[in-house]
């Protein structure tokens, strides 16, 4: 580190330490008193919860008074000793990435786990400089479906454009949890163009990965998230879903964007990764000159073999979703707005969600 | 049952918040951007605490550096969390100065406003790694290991985190003796 990085950083502790209020609002007895009362909360839903189960299968009975209880710290006390189980959180992704050096097979993945979610992974050739974007939250509901899902993933030949280029690694793990807490992780080094041992079967990472994301974005409480589609079984070929939003742009309120990437045989552009996402200032910088350089015609002439949609840009906000296609290996994408040429700043933060140019 | 109810590992746990709930709330601050939220996500983060208080080890020496780790990682996870479910939209709220008149406060607020500004337009992940190294101070494998993710990831995060600070227009000038 040098005397400007040092510099640099301590400017940055001093603006946080000014920004930061000195003192909260609450004292610190009463938010003890506010997190035993929250705690409680916890317990007594819960406790609710198990009454209602003993009453569904015995009818009625002395459950209703403790599931109820509450008040005075004795009749709490009472609450706390249930014997009932905890509220069975998910577990987190371990502190340290989980090996998949040499992939993690799983023999099979039995019905009645508790969660599953995406943890970050390593492997010791390439540890250390791979940002980990798969959404880590964990899939609490239909987790029985998601494993079924997984289960009944066909196996597929790769597309034939694996053998052709290099893709770069993202190394993974999908941590299926029991609720004796014992856990069944599955993973690999790569997000695409690769499989993975589920039950004696190698499926493809991309179908595992997808499925979890879709349970993840079915979650009642998860914010739609943009993501790419599914590539087409035999070609692999993007393939745009229907937009789901026609308006103007500018009211779309974008809250998530996905960058993806089908591999042109041509090779007019080269990435590291099929898809990406776009977040912060990236997306905002995507968005922003969407909306100022949209326009009605064409602007660029193409005289290279078009051979499909190349990438896609997904935009996702509040009110739907919708797809610019750079369908013509000419650099501009089209949408249902018009045509749009990405201007310096979005070309580098598309180019970067891909994790940058490889090749073309 | 680890529940801190009575006896001394409640005591243990009421002095622990006594002790370093101003600090953590001032992170939380800063995940958060808002004083309310600041409070209901540290108190999500010490229930998480609480209901684990006996398998943190009060009783320890190290118990409050353990109990500390703790809800930090806690703090870091559920912000992640919630980040995506509740608080799209996020926008500085500008504060007034805590005493009209004082020109420090002042000062002070107009800060505030520009950092929580550049910090809102950070994804969630740098924004945590960025508090968890230089407000919290904790090293590299402590915030990899309070976000559960590698220390590469950590330098990475912070690195373009710290770009895009010191590119925002909001903090142009408060960076400028120091770039």
């Amino acid at each position: 580190m040098t005397e400007h990085d040092d510099s640099r950083d301590e400017r940055l502790k001093e603006l946080l330490d000014q920004t930061a209020p000195d003192r909260p609002d609450v004292a610190p007895d009463a938010r003890v008193t506010a997190v035993a009362d929250r705690a409680r909360a916890v317990r007594r839903r819960q406790g609710i919860a198990v009454a209602a189960a003993v009453l569904a299968v015995v009818g009625a009975g002395v459950a209703v008074p403790l599931a109820l209880s509450g008040g005075d710290d004795s009749s709490q006390q009472d609450v706390a000793d249930d014997p009932a189980p905890e509220v069975a959180e998910p577990p987190a992704c371990p502190a340290e990435p989980i090996d998949v050096t040499n992939g993690l097979a799983v023999k099979d993945l039995p019905d009645g786990a508790v969660s599953a979610r995406l943890c970050p992974a390593a492997f010791r050739t390439m540890q250390g400089d791979v940002d980990f974007t798969l959404p880590t939250e964990p899939v609490t509901d239909g987790v029985d479906e998601l494993l079924a899902r997984i289960r009944d993933t066909r196996e597929m030949p790769l597309p034939a454009e694996c053998a052709s280029i290099m893709v770069a690694p993202m190394p993974w793990a999908l941590v299926v949890s029991y609720p004796d807490g014992a856990s069944r992780t599955v993973g690999s080094t790569m997000t695409t163009c690769a499989t993975v041992d589920v039950g004696g079967r190698q499926v493809s990472v991309e179908d595992v990965i997808a499925s979890v994301e879709d349970a993840v974005g079915e979650s009642p409480t998860t914010t739609p998230v943009a993501e790419c589609p599914r590539p087409g079984a035999e070609s692999g070929t993007l393939v745009a879903e229907p937009d789901t939003f026609t308006g103007d742009l500018a009211d779309l309120d974008v809250t998530s964007g996905a960058v993806c990437y089908g591999v042109d045989p041509q090779g007019t552009a080269e990435y590291a990764e099929t898809r990406g996402f776009l977040e912060g200032v990236d997306l905002g910088a995507v968005v922003d000159d969407v909306v100022a350089g949209t326009t009605a015609a064409r602007s660029r002439a193409f005289d290279c073999i078009d051979t499909g949609p190349t990438r896609l840009l997904v935009l996702v906000g509040d009110r739907g979703r919708l797809t610019l296609t750079d369908d013509a290996c000419s650099g501009e994408f089209a949408y249902a707005g018009g045509f749009w040429v990405p201007g310096p700043a979005a070309q580098a933060a598309l180019v970067g969600a891909l994790g940058g140019r490889v090749g073309g | 049952m680890s529940e801190p109810t009575t006896g001394p590992a409640g005591a243990a746990f009421d002095d622990f918040v006594a002790a370093r709930s101003t600090a953590l709330w001032r992170s939380a601050f800063l995940l958060t951007g808002d004083r309310h939220k600041a409070e209901d996500l540290l108190q999500a983060a010490l229930v998480k605490t609480w209901r684990r208080w006996d398998r943190i080890g009060h009783g320890s020496s190290r118990s409050h550096e353990t109990a500390e780790a703790y809800v930090r990682r806690a703090l870091a996870t559920t912000y992640t969390d919630w980040w995506r479910r509740r608080w799209r939209g996020e926008l500085p709220t500008g504060e007034l100065p805590e005493r009209a008149g004082d020109v420090d406060e002042a000062a002070r607020a107009e800060v505030r406003h520009d950092v929580l500004t550049a910090l809102a337009a950070l994804p969630r992940g740098q924004r945590a790694v960025l508090v968890l190294r230089y407000f919290d101070d904790l090293t590299e494998q402590q915030t990899a290991d309070a976000l559960g993710v590698s220390v590469g990831t950590v330098k990475s995060q912070a690195s373009r985190a710290m770009t895009a600070l010191r590119s925002s227009p909001a903090l142009t000038d408060r960076f400028g003796d120091a770039a």
